[in-house]
């Protein structure tokens, strides 16, 4: 298989680049796992690999490094309130999840 | 059927209480008892022993879960059923935790409450035997 990054040759069960070290394939961003460029659903985990990481993604176009670029820096005070932020809008998701009789029985047995 | 089962009704609503005890009685069950709420079911627990209690989870002052732990943690052979419109996913596994045997979602038909009831009757006849 050759890489689409540097063009280097690989075997065909390699899930990395020898060369250059891209992944030869759509990265899950579930489980993690390397499919092959076609794939629509992971092989390992069956999760849509339509939003993954594709290799080509791997290195950012112009456009991407402007974003890059302007991206607004964080401080580490202002990372950790979004992430206790997340955290707590989390637990709020979990405890409005919503039962009917039949899952409490389920729940139940 | 006649059932000799000792049942306690624990809600704050007098709604709640004269029907789930007119619902017990249609079924055959003449030892019925009531509380207004948890302080008062806490106490006839102690002096009376029911078999089953159904029990409110929201209720002033001791809810429907402080009185579920001292229950079963005193009497774990009481059969609970929880009767509640709560329906968030983690209260009513904080109930099942605590030891609920069942869970009634308010409002309930009575053909549920007749499964329910099957279901109770099955659990106090194996403590019995057991």
């Amino acid at each position: 298989m050759q890489c689409t990054r540097c063009k280097a040759d690989n075997e065909a069960l390699q899930k990395f680049c020898s060369s250059c070290g891209a992944p030869l394939g759509i990265l899950c961003d579930r489980c993690g796992s390397i499919n092959r460029m076609e794939a629509r659903h992971c092989g390992t985990c069956g999760h849509a690999l339509v939003a993954s990481l594709k290799q080509e993604d791997m290195s950012p176009g112009p456009s991407e490094k402007a974003r890059i670029a302007g991206a607004r820096q964080y401080t580490l005070s202002e990372i950790e309130e979004l992430l206790l932020l997340r955290k707590a809008m989390k637990a709020e998701e979990g405890s409005t999840r919503i039962m009917n009789q039949h899952d409490i029985d389920n729940l139940f047995e | 059927m006649q059932t000799s089962h000792r049942v306690l009704v624990v809600d704050d609503s007098d709604h709640m209480r004269i029907l789930v005890s007119r619902l017990l009685k249609q079924r055959g069950f003449q030892e019925i008892d009531t509380a207004v709420n948890g302080k008062v079911a806490l106490e006839k627990v102690k002096t009376s022993h029911p078999d089953i209690i159904f029990l409110d989870a929201v209720m002033p002052e001791i809810g429907g879960r402080a009185v579920l732990s001292e229950v079963k943690k005193e009497h774990p052979d009481i059969v609970v059923v929880i009767m509640s419109s709560i329906s968030a996913c983690e209260e009513i596994v904080q109930f099942r935790d605590a030891g609920a045997d069942f869970y009634l979602l308010k409002p309930f038909e009575s053909d549920k409450f007749g499964e329910v009831i099957e279901k109770v009757l099955a659990i106090v006849q194996a403590h019995k035997e057991g």
